[in-house]
């Protein structure tokens, strides 16, 4: 019975963790796509995070610490049941954490970068339109007239 | 038995792993040793670091683990199996950033030296 339970919690995690790795799949992909330069890349990092989830969720739901007793029924075999959900929880939430915080710090890297790139925004020449689509005053397009 | 099956299933949780991993690792091994035969040989050996970092993982959970339940014996395998997926490909994932961005140095001093004036 105990074996049975704990198969079934170690299922229903696997799954959830599946399921957290497809709710997050496309947009990870949208947000690696801009912060990598490159497809190869942003395909790598997205194929190595959906792996992290899915084994993290994986692992924890083998933990095997709620079942002290090896013939428990009843109350201590769901008590047993729920701290090996509450382990899988706790473990797709600190992936879930960590991803986030190390995405934050890429998408800082990458506007810290592209701030350096970028030319600095000076004032404008005078007779220089700011709307190229703006038609110019004839007197200041050709001042010699 | 429950030795054998959990065992069957961390080799196929790692085959599963290096199918995924096979085209993504291979496009970025391939951006950053230019050659395909330097890519497919980094590919290999990445490969062989995943497969025995996972067996040696799993191998050491068995023998680290006191219990004298067969089945508890058997997801303590499965369970050193996950974290040596997990730590093989974080090894992968540092390495292979790490040597990009040693490729991505020399491209640049590269072009520095090329262009002394800009």
């Amino acid at each position: 019975m105990v074996v049975a339970v704990f198969a079934g919690v170690a299922v229903a995690g696997l799954l959830a963790s599946f399921g957290v790795e497809r709710m997050l799949h496309a947009h990870l992909g949208r947000v690696l796509t801009d912060i990598c330069e490159t497809d190869a890349r942003s395909g790598f990092f997205a194929a190595v995070t959906g792996l992290t989830i899915v084994l993290s969720g994986a692992l924890a739901s083998t933990a095997t610490s709620g079942y002290a007793d090896p013939n428990a029924v009843g109350f201590d075999l769901l008590s047993g049941a729920l701290t090996q959900a509450r382990t899988v929880m706790a473990g797709l939430l600190g992936v879930v954490i960590v991803i986030a915080f190390l995405l934050i710090g890429a998408i800082r890297r990458y506007e810290n970068r592209h701030r350096l790139l970028a030319p600095p925004a000076g004032p404008m020449a005078p007779g220089l339109s700011q709307d190229a689509s703006m038609p110019m005053p004839p007197a200041l397009a050709n001042p010699a007239q | 038995m429950w030795l054998l099956a959990s065992g069957v299933v961390v080799a196929g949780g790692s085959g599963v792993v290096l199918w995924l991993l096979r085209a993504p690792l291979l496009a970025i091994l391939l951006e950053v040793c230019v050659l395909d035969h330097r890519a497919r040989f980094w590919w290999r050996v990445s490969a062989a670091e995943l497969v025995v970092g996972t067996a040696f993982c799993a191998s050491t959970s068995l023998a680290v683990s006191s219990s004298t339940d067969r089945w508890l014996s058997a997801v303590a395998v499965l369970r050193g199996g996950y974290a040596g997926l997990l730590v093989s490909i974080a090894a992968v994932t540092v390495g292979t950033m790490a040597v990009g961005r040693g490729a991505q140095v020399t491209a640049q001093s590269a072009d520095g030296r090329r262009s002394p004036g800009s």
